[in-house]
């Protein structure tokens, strides 16, 4: 690790004459410079992708669950699909409660299951917030009927609002890839790469025979984004030594969607980050990383020569590896500021207050907590989520510090409260054209509070190096 | 409870930032509804009855989204045997949902959720039975703070133009304790009155 780091000063100081371009400057390419996004003209999305009725989503979502559970029941002869009316009527006498499934499951495959319900309604044509009812009505549906073991709250919110967030943001990719008027190969790998993200789009679009048409009509949506792919190497270190972790390949995945504060007013998911990070060929688990953040409602306006914004945010929050788990869905207010658009070195800082309404941090104790399955390995509950986020554009590239703060009030699992906080400085520095190469360290910390163990604190390092492209 | 706290604040006071829609006609009702408990509950508390008090914007024909307040008694049932004479476990319910309208005519059937919080008042503890034999407190006697959820449907009828009768019935799925199998369920009917105040 520590040649990696000597490679990457050397690389800095030789290259510094020639840094010409950064992210988040004024160049084209990049997120704040970039042209004003297409919004398409409302009647004649209205003309062409007239909107269809409200049970057809619905009885979509349905239809998926039927399908899923027959899979679960016939296929996979799984105990928990083999429901009758006597489970239901059980399930209805019970009413809510929570379940003990793995992190993985609950906390990011139960959002993705969501997202394709959201979508059903959304390429209905229907806006977020109703979409985000058939996706609760998807997954209460699934809680209730089609499954032997009790409904479980912590599903029902994470599918529903954890689903309409990876969903709204599914939607604005694939309208990044569809074009109907391609013909051809070209048109075939698009729908293909959309439905890829989107298949409840891709099921709508078939069925409508909107996947064959050819016109030159512009009808979906379009923001500014700049995009990151990154592949390097990672170290979660048992503790806070710098030695003792495993190297590890990771790609990462970063996606600013949208113009903050360029605008007066939004809507949700006018704007979005997305980060990601995954693994490979190591001992930490491939998905290590899925946030996302979005605007929800805010206003915009001018303050001194930068900007100002309030509004309510989203935040997606799934992160885990060998060390630490935490996931989280919430929505709290936030606001920002940036400097002049015309400043050589701009700066950025966003500052989230959120409620977390359903979360779960990983505990050393929940193993040894009675009547819990024993692969369970995280407390699970509500609690409030706390991020700073800082962006300093520099001539050569630039530095970002983001702060991270979840509270978990343990709803099941080892009664108590986790307070796990993830600090985050990342230096980017770009080499040449789109290229750039970075270091990041993260720093978590974890103190956990409970009713029968006694208190636990742990510190842990990650550092992280790598090369990157941007579009 | 101060969770919920938050997230009311948080709802008052992000309220005017999300886009508000010129033809919206708002309501003010009160409802009447009887509650019929199932589940392990019902060993305990097997009826109940319920007023509420709501504001409701249509901000479409077929949209609404809906503040509701209320009282909620339970009556015991006749088969438990409690400690004392003086058992009560009442409800105040503190919610936000909306409807969904399928026809927007003088009758209107509709399709409803509501969500929030319960501030539960009872003066004994809510035992259940485990999966080991073993009994366990699910709610401790005192005032408790959980979370509600009701779904249910409708059917409001237009009386005059400014005031309507309606029938709905809903499904109670209330927290007492998150992670145990059998919390306070019940089916409620009722019967409601809405005053349209503008349009």
């Amino acid at each position: 690790m520590k040649y990696i780091s000597i490679i990457f000063i050397l690389t800095f100081l030789i290259n510094q004459n020639f840094f010409s371009q950064s992210l988040y400057n004024t160049q084209k390419d990049s997120l704040i410079g970039a042209d004003t996004g297409y919004i398409p003209n409302q009647e004649l999305v209205e003309k062409m992708n007239p909107r269809l009725p409200l049970w057809l989503p619905i009885a979509e979502a349905i239809s998926v669950n039927l399908l899923l559970g027959g899979f679960n029941a016939f296929i996979m002869n799984s105990e928990f699909a083999q429901i009758s009316t006597e489970s239901i009527k059980h399930n209805f006498e019970r009413g809510w409660s929570t379940d003990a499934d793995e992190l993985i499951t609950n906390m990011w495959m139960h959002p993705f299951h969501g997202s394709v319900y959201y979508n059903l309604a959304r390429s209905s044509g229907y806006n977020y917030w109703t979409s985000l009812g058939v996706a609760t009505i998807g997954s209460w549906q699934w809680e209730f009927f089609m499954e032997t073991e009790p409904p479980a709250l912590n599903d029902w919110i994470m599918t529903s609002y954890g689903g309409s967030m990876l969903g709204e943001m599914f939607y604005r990719f694939s309208n990044l890839i569809l074009d109907e008027s391609a013909t051809g190969g070209e048109r075939v790998w698009r729908e293909i790469g959309a439905g890829i993200f989107n298949p409840g789009r891709l099921f709508n679009r078939l069925i409508t025979g909107r996947t064959s048409r050819v016109t030159n009509e512009k009808l979906y949506e379009r923001q500014p984004f700049l995009g990151e792919l990154a592949i390097g190497g990672n170290t979660v270190a048992d503790g806070t030594t710098w030695e003792n972790g495993e190297e590890n390949l990771m790609f990462t995945m970063e996606v600013f969607y949208g113009k903050l504060f360029s605008k007066r007013s939004y809507k949700p998911f006018d704007y979005f980050r997305f980060n990601s990070a995954f693994n490979f060929f190591g001992d930490q688990p491939v998905i290590g990383q899925f946030r996302i953040e979005n605007i929800m409602a805010g206003k915009s306006s001018k303050l001194g020569s930068g900007r100002f914004l309030y509004g309510v945010f989203g935040h997606y929050d799934f992160l885990q590896n060998t060390v630490y788990e935490i996931g989280a869905a919430s929505v709290g207010l936030s606001t920002g500021y940036r400097t002049s658009y015309k400043s050589k070195t701009q700066f950025i800082g966003l500052l989230h207050g959120a409620v977390v309404l359903m979360g779960a941090a990983n505990s050393d104790y929940v193993p040894e907590v009675e009547f819990l399955d024993s692969a369970r390995t995280y407390n699970m509950g509500p609690g409030a989520h706390f991020k700073l986020e800082t962006i300093l554009s520099l001539p050569f590239g630039s530095l970002s510090l983001d702060y991270s703060f979840w509270w978990i009030h343990t709803w099941d699992g080892a009664m108590g409260d986790e307070f796990i906080t993830v600090v985050s400085p990342k230096l980017r520095i770009h080499l040449y054209k789109r290229w750039f190469i970075g270091l990041e360290y993260l720093l978590y910390s974890r103190f956990g509070m409970y009713e029968d163990f006694p208190d636990r604190t742990v510190h842990n390092n990650e550092t992280r190096t790598f090369i990157g492209y941007s579009f | 409870m101060k969770i919920h706290l938050y997230l009311f604040t948080l709802m008052l006071s992000s309220f005017s930032l999300f886009a508000q829609t010129s033809n919206s006609e708002a309501l003010i009702s009160i409802k009447g509804t009887v509650i019929s408990n199932i589940g392990e509950v019902k060993e305990i508390w097997e009826t109940g009855s319920a007023i509420y008090l709501n504001y409701e914007n249509i901000s479409s024909n077929q949209f609404s989204y809906i503040f509701q307040t209320g009282y909620m008694k339970f009556k015991e049932n006749p088969n438990h045997e409690f400690q004392g004479d003086d058992a009560y476990f009442n409800i105040i319910p503190i919610q936000v949902g909306g409807r969904y309208y399928i026809l927007a005519n003088s009758i209107r059937p509709f399709l409803m959720a509501m969500s929030g919080m319960n501030i539960i008042k009872s003066n004994y503890p809510i035992y259940r039975t485990n999966d080991e034999g073993e009994e366990e407190i699910v709610l401790e006697s005192g005032t408790n703070t959980k979370l509600n959820f009701q779904v249910g449907l409708g059917l409001a009828l237009e009386l005059f133009s400014n005031l309507q009768i309606e029938v709905l019935a809903n499904y109670n799925s209330h927290i007492l304790d998150a992670p145990i199998h059998y919390n306070l369920t019940g089916l409620e009917v009722g019967l409601g009155l809405n005053w349209v105040i503008s349009n």
